[in-house]
């Protein structure tokens, strides 16, 4: 995961790139704040590795934040207006976006920074980068990439399969039968009749129940599936 | 007298010009916010309208007075796509791009204003006859070609500067090397720009 702040003086600026982080695989959000001074706390302090940063800014604008934290975190500027945009490759920043960012757009940036950044997961227990899906969500005509690392666990619904990334849930227009098929080569295996989960999270099993790594609830094992998943944990037990 | 009036008005038009770029996008912003949770047709809407605007601000991305063809391209396609959107997708418009545009550049703001014009005076409902609008590049010869049946009813207040400016900017760029034909016929008014070396 990268984790991200965000730095404007207006509000719903804040607001557009929260709702962005937030459908975003890789991306965890920290803080978000308009105060700028208060931002410079925040990076040192919480392990910042990406900061979303508007330029002009009334306590202190988005070039002098960037000399103040001084290399500590990458920065991807967001302005209204591109004229900054050369002083900003000066600095040294991973994009500029300009506002209103259209979503794909954002993207891209992320994606720059992922590539600079890395995302700190342990490749050889988890997919890497390259495993990903694509999903139709509920807004017609509109994909999804989904990175297969970042799934918590996938619940299914009655037309359709909830996939739960970092606390937040997309949901998918398939069928547990297809996302099964898809995904159980790819170190995933399904628990319950509802539930599907990465086996590389799981934290541990008491009985029917299982818990999951980022994760406060505890997941149901279904009777027919618990034998399936003792095969694979039998593997890794000391007797 | 006259020209002191003249000076005045002409200092006018230049402050009524003068938009502020981040005052107009910075809102544009807040408008997109307010409008994420109710219409993704008023967010796209709001996001084309912020392309076209800060399009036509940058003066069309111009180095040496050219701006890329295929801006200029997307910059008629927006325009299309957010009149499409203030009329529920009922316009009939059909616009062909062929060729390959590979780093073509040329001057800004032609283009549009013959699209644009075709919009002003066009009748944009009618099934039989859309607004065709083509565009072909060959060897870096460019062909554009824009008609319309043109609308009924109580005209447009024309002032023909849209056409006289771009034919002054052509000759400019171009010398010799262009061609603009205007048909305006009774029924329908056509456009045809041959520019033989971007």
């Amino acid at each position: 995961m990268i984790n991200c702040i965000i730095v404007d003086d207006e509000q719903h600026a804040i607001d557009i790139l929260v709702h962005y982080v937030k459908q975003t695989p890789y991306l965890n959000l920290v803080a978000a704040t308009t105060n700028p001074i208060e931002a410079l706390q925040i990076v040192p302090n919480q392990k910042v590795d990406l900061v979303f940063l508007d330029i002009q800014m009334p306590e202190l604008s988005g070039i002098d934040f960037i000399r103040a934290i001084n290399g500590k975190a990458k920065i991807i500027l967001t302005t209204a207006y591109s004229e900054f945009a050369l002083a900003g490759y000066e600095l040294d920043v991973i994009d500029y976006l300009l506002k209103p960012i259209r979503f794909p757009r954002f993207l891209v940036a992320v994606q720059k920074a992922m590539k600079q950044i890395g995302d700190g997961t342990d490749e050889s227990n988890l997919p890497g980068e390259d495993d990903y899906i694509f999903v139709k969500t509920e807004s017609k005509g509109k994909l999804l990439k989904i990175n297969l690392s970042d799934i918590d666990y996938i619940e299914g619904m009655k037309n359709y399969v909830a996939i739960y990334r970092g606390g937040q849930k997309t949901l998918v227009y398939t069928s547990m039968k297809e996302i099964e098929e898809r995904l159980t080569q790819k170190q995933f295996i399904r628990i319950h009749k509802s539930f599907i989960i990465p086996i590389a999270k799981i934290t541990g099993i008491e009985g029917n129940l299982l818990r999951l790594k980022n994760v406060t609830a505890e997941i149901l094992i279904g009777e027919n599936y618990k034998a399936d998943l003792m095969e694979i944990i039998k593997n890794k037990m000391i007797q | 007298m006259q020209l002191e009036v003249e000076k005045s008005q002409a200092n006018l038009n230049f402050l009524k010009a003068q938009i502020n770029p981040h005052f107009l996008h910075n809102t544009l912003n807040f408008l997109y916010a307010k409008s994420l949770p109710y219409s993704p047709e008023l967010s796209e809407g709001i996001l084309t309208l912020s392309d076209i605007m800060r399009y036509a601000l940058s003066e069309g991305n111009a180095r040496d007075g050219k701006a890329p063809l295929k801006d200029e391209i997307e910059h008629v396609r927006n325009v299309i796509k957010i009149n499409q959107l203030r009329f529920s997708n009922s316009l009939n418009v059909q616009f062909e791009v062929n060729g390959v545009l590979n780093g073509s550049m040329i001057i800004p703001f032609v283009l549009i204003t013959l699209v644009e014009n075709a919009f002003k005076h066009g009748d944009l409902k009618n099934a039989e006859s859309p607004i065709h609008i083509k565009l072909a590049v060959d060897n870096n010869q460019l062909y554009f070609y824009c008609r319309n049946k043109k609308k009924t009813g109580p005209k447009e207040i024309s002032t023909g500067v849209g056409l006289d400016n771009i034919k002054k900017r052509l000759e400019l760029a171009y010398g010799k090397g262009f061609s603009l034909n205007v048909k305006d016929e009774s029924v329908f008014y056509t456009t045809e720009l041959t520019i033989n070396n971007l």
